[in-house]
């Protein structure tokens, strides 16, 4: 059963291989585009604020992209990222320990996984909805752990991850995002789970019958996108020393369309952690370029929309020479 | 024996009527007590929780009682709990709309039913309803002004806001921008950021900002945001000059520490109680103005306040110190409460 379900894997990876090729010549168009429009696109100083404020929606993308590929949609990480540093942040309050504060966001986000899993598997509510309704459900609970007060962060482990950058010009931060792409990368393509989640999105009934057991391996996916959820948290509350209520609530959208960008299939099955990173740098540079090419406030979200369709299109146009 | 139990049955008597007395005016007072349907866009934001604080606090203080309900910020929702109110008989409605056009039938019905109608923070357009708003275009100009003269009336300012097309953002941002351009014509304003109240994408906006600008000063519009463009300042090693408003506790702090140059005292907890206060007055016909602002305070310290002084900047404002406005802001029923002078 493993081999016929990783040769349908390898198919689906060899037809990404293109679509991944063609992100990355958005990508490098893009930064032509900007580096003529604006030279300071490639100073090391904007280059280090990309992969800084890249970071964190990309980890939370790279969960995100997980869902996708088994054929759900997880709205919590927006929130989820919220409540993981809030409660992180309690705890670090109560203790002064930043090692449980590194310790409450992860298990957290672990725990919104995990809750998320089980309402889809158990209660048989579809994805959509059950974390629709846990994003209500969290945004509640935030206030009630933390009741909007502002927990502000003074530790030395909380500068380094938050702060440092390696040889000057790579932040910390880009490398826990490194990291967490070559184990998404790791996990599809080296692990049961990874075989798994393709098959489920591809065709859950198939998967089924092949005797996956969906509910456990959905689980398990939901737990991962936790997980990178409550490492996005650390992310967030480590770079602004800081922990609010609202922090990271506008991550959502950018981590899923940077998974979508970089080739994820909204309708599952199809996805790979190499074109997530380039997604997320995209939107990233997006975000960035409309700052720096100091494009009137109503206008962005607007180019910011045209672009990412654009790169959707293009996208598109060459799976279909495929 | 019998003088005995003659007593007994006076104090008896005397004890029953005290309780039918003593029942009867709290009767009274509790037919006295207005009844308050308050609609927020939601209830699980902290400027919410806090309102709700600050407004229950006044409506013991000044007998009534608040139902607060959020609408998980949507207008259909707000329209449904202003019909549900109406319909349970409450004297006043208290309503952050959504959209305050789209909220003005509702309340008209509500009107028509007799029942008194108050925006919060956001003015409704009608000629029936009341508002309680902070003086957010004027105190925005003034900071505009502050922030301007301070730079030489020369240099590169930054404006970070809410988000676009919200009622407080929009206000917020057109009296900071009219504050600089009108008055200082050499300052180059760059185009407002929306944060959208993240602290996080704040940061992100701030830093791509300082990577290809050179920024002399900054308004963020709220406090929480502001903290995290302090740390994005911090990491580009500039020294951007930081404006804020919202006048949280924290935020008085890093006044005293110089770190924010002036931030404006509202508060949350001011506003709820300065709110329900408010609309007591109006229900019992003690107030009759439609626009009702809530005091506002300009923290700052000993340096900024010389300056400002010296150049006529703040005559027109309050102005407090930073440990004045940390006491200030829980102390709102000190400032608004029954006992407060004025």
């Amino acid at each position: 059963m493993m081999n016929v379900l990783r040769t349908v894997r390898n198919d689906s990876k060899g037809g990404e291989r293109l679509k991944n090729n063609s992100i990355l010549i958005v990508l490098i168009l893009f930064i032509a585009v900007m580096q003529i429009l604006q030279p300071k696109f490639l100073t090391p100083a904007n280059i280090c604020s990309v992969l800084f404020s890249t970071s964190s929606a990309g980890i939370v993308a790279v969960g995100a992209m997980f869902v996708l590929i088994s054929g759900g949609l997880d709205f919590t990480s927006g929130y989820g990222t919220a409540l993981c540093g809030v409660v992180g942040g309690v705890l670090y309050q109560a203790t002064g320990n930043a090692s449980l504060l590194l310790a409450g966001c992860v298990l957290c986000g672990i725990l919104i996984g995990i809750v998320n899993g089980l309402i889809i598997t158990k209660m048989k509510i579809q994805p959509f909805i059950a974390t629709l309704a846990m994003m209500l459900a969290i945004q509640g609970f935030i206030y009630l752990v933390c009741e909007g007060q502002i927990i502000f962060l003074d530790d030395p482990v909380t500068e380094f991850i938050g702060k440092a950058t390696v040889f000057g010009i790579i932040p910390v931060q880009a490398v826990f995002f490194i990291a967490v792409v070559l184990l998404g990368h790791f996990i599809l393509n080296c692990t049961k789970l990874g075989t798994y989640t393709y098959a489920i999105g591809g065709n859950e009934e198939a998967a089924r019958c092949a005797g996956i057991p969906i509910d456990r391996y959905k689980v398990y996916i939901f737990v991962f996108a936790g997980l990178c959820t409550g490492i996005a948290s650390v992310m967030m509350v480590t770079q602004l020393s800081l922990v609010t209520p609202s922090i990271g609530t506008t991550t959502l959208m950018d981590a899923i369309s940077a998974a979508v960008i970089g080739g994820t299939s909204t309708a599952g099955g199809k996805g790979t952690a190499f074109g997530t990173f380039i997604g997320a740098l995209i939107i990233g540079m997006i975000s960035n370029a409309l700052v720096l090419l100091l494009v009137p406030t109503n206008a962005q979200y607007l180019v910011k929309g045209l672009i990412i369709i654009f790169a959707l299109y293009f996208n598109r146009l060459v799976g279909a020479r495929e | 024996m019998n003088k005995r139990f003659l007593a007994l049955t006076m104090a008896s008597l005397l004890a029953v009527g005290g309780i039918n007395c003593s029942a009867e005016e709290t009767e009274a007072a509790e037919d006295d007590k207005i009844t308050i349907g308050c609609v927020m866009m939601n209830l699980t934001n902290n400027f919410y929780v806090n309102a709700m604080e600050g407004g229950d606090a006044a409506a013991e203080d000044f007998g009534a009682e608040c139902i607060w309900k959020g609408a998980d910020s949507k207008l259909e929702d707000q329209v449904a709990l202003i019909e549900n109110f109406v319909q349970q008989g409450v004297d006043a409605i208290f309503v952050d709309p959504m959209d305050a056009e789209g909220i003005i039938p509702a309340l008209e019905a509500a009107n028509e039913a007799g029942v008194k109608c108050i925006s919060f923070g956001n003015f409704v357009n009608a000629d029936f309803a009341y508002c309680i708003v902070y003086d957010d275009y004027n105190n925005m100009y003034k900071m505009g002004e502050i922030v301007g003269k301070y730079i030489g009336e020369e240099g590169t300012v930054a404006n970070f806001i809410g988000s676009p097309g919200n009622y407080v953002s929009d206000n917020r941002e057109a009296g900071f921008a009219d504050g600089i351009t009108e008055n200082y014509p050499d300052i180059n304003l760059l185009p407002s950021q929306p944060a959208n109240w993240d602290a996080s994408l704040g940061y992100q906006q701030m830093a791509a900002l300082l990577a290809a600008n050179d920024v002399d000063a900054a308004f963020c519009m709220n406090d929480a945001v502001t903290y995290g463009l302090l740390e994005a300042i911090e990491a580009s090693g500039q020294d951007t000059l930081m404006f804020s408003n919202d006048g949280d506790i924290e935020a008085s702090e890093l006044v005293k520490e110089g770190k924010i140059k002036v931030d404006v005292l509202t508060g949350a907890k001011r506003a709820g109680y300065y709110g329900i206060k408010t609309i007591t007055q109006i229900v019992r016909g003690e107030v009759t103005e439609q626009k009702n602002y809530l005091p506002s305070h300009f923290i700052m310290g000993d340096e900024m306040r010389e300056f400002c002084e010296e150049n006529n900047l703040v005559d027109d404002v309050s102005v407090l110190s930073p440990d004045e406005a940390i006491a200030a802001y829980d102390n709102y029923r000190e400032e608004f409460g029954p006992d407060a002078a004025g």
